[in-house]
């Protein structure tokens, strides 16, 4: 009887086992192939040049490269380098993404955000899962068409 | 069913045991840990404990950007975070960095040097994006020069157009690096006390950009 409750008891747990485990199994984070490496963008339009970190705990960092600017600048700009740094969520809403960005305090509008580039403004752009070494084409809040990388690495 | 209580046993045993293997474990593996782990702080504890009135000579700089420009033109060329931490984000047309930086002792004209070491030497380019110039053009006809770079005592000097027949193997081998290798294996920039607001001139800079010195800006939050 104590042999036989043993092999039930084990026959049962090797039969759980799998379910258990595939219930637990957690769902596929779309954001994986992001983490440590760099989405990068390029305006069509305007050529400016970003590349945005999306780390594992829901900060992010944009980095844009606005090009030669007219004036020089001083303490106010205008940069040519500017870089913003917040936090993001990725909201699932009917079968499409949402990438919803906010910007750390001290909220300062850089230029980037003022020529509405891509990732520039705390708001939520649309988004597509994609993998390293992928390219593709996307519009930014302006109707200008973007160049897209995800790029190996930081 | 006498015999649950029986398995229970042997199973609360088994778990016990687990557990104590993985406590352990945990307590070995944090001690080294504890044993190998770097000092986050990049200005010394011992420093801070001497003086009363100590005043971090960086804490202007936190939670702020420091730009460097050219100093001719004006151009901005490169925007730095430092953090509290110990580590930093350098970024540049060429893309961002991180990495950790070391303050030296303070020097007689009351700058700090400020070594940046990158995580890492990489170089990120987007592909079919013409890549920006880094240096000064080649001169036709001109016998090839290099630059070298070499930091001792928190102090960071570069020569450029160092005829390679003159330089020794270590310094062949150090000159062929790029600005990642440079970076990530150390280049000093001493930083004054300034205020956000200010902007200024640097003539003691490894790499200056235009006139032998850089213009810095020192510019409100992470920008």
């Amino acid at each position: 009887m104590k042999i036989h409750s043993k092999n039930l008891s084990a026959l049962l747990g090797a039969c759980l086992l799998p379910l258990l485990s595939q219930a637990a199994a957690p769902a596929a984070d779309p954001l994986a192939a992001y983490y440590d490496n760099t989405l990068a963008c390029q305006n069509q339009v305007s050529k400016a040049v970003c590349r945005v970190w999306l780390n594992r705990d829901g900060h992010y960092y944009a980095f844009y490269d606005l090009g030669v600017q007219a004036k020089q600048p001083d303490i106010d700009g205008p940069f040519r380098i500017e870089g913003r740094e917040g936090t993001y969520t990725l909201r699932a809403e009917a079968g499409s993404y949402q990438l919803c960005l906010w910007v750390a305090a001290p909220r300062i509008r850089i230029g980037a955000e003022k020529q509405r580039e891509l990732y520039s403004e705390a708001t939520c752009y649309g988004f597509t899962p994609h993998k390293v070494g992928e390219s593709w084409s996307e519009n930014d809040l302006a109707g200008r068409s973007n160049k897209l990388w995800l790029l190996a690495g930081r | 069913m006498q015999s649950l209580p029986g398995v229970h046993a042997v199973w609360s045993a088994r778990r016990l045991g687990a557990f104590a293997l993985c406590l352990s474990l945990g307590l070995a593996l944090r001690e080294a840990r504890a044993a190998d782990a770097p000092a986050l702080s990049p200005i010394s504890d011992t420093a801070k404990s001497t003086s009363v009135s100590w005043v971090d000579p960086l804490e202007n700089y936190y939670e702020n950007t420091l730009v460097c420009a050219a100093a001719v033109t004006g151009n901005d060329l490169c925007h730095l975070w430092l953090y509290r931490d110990g580590s930093f984000i350098n970024f540049d047309e060429n893309g961002a960095h991180t990495g950790h930086y070391q303050v030296g002792p303070t020097r007689p004209d009351g700058k700090v040097p400020v070594c940046q070491f990158w995580d890492t030497t990489n170089m990120l380019f987007l592909p079919g994006v013409p890549r920006p110039m880094m240096g000064p053009p080649p001169v036709p006809g001109a016998a090839p020069t290099v630059m070298l770079c070499h930091t001792a005592d928190f102090h960071t000097t570069c020569r450029r157009g160092v005829d390679p027949a003159t330089m020794t193997a270590q310094e062949l081998k150090e000159s062929g690096r790029n600005m990642a290798e440079r970076f990530y294996n150390g280049m000093c920039y001493p930083l004054g006390p300034h205020h956000v607001g200010d902007s200024w001139f640097e003539d003691d800079d490894p790499l200056p950009g235009q006139a032998s010195k850089d213009k810095l800006l020192l510019i409100p939050g992470h920008q």
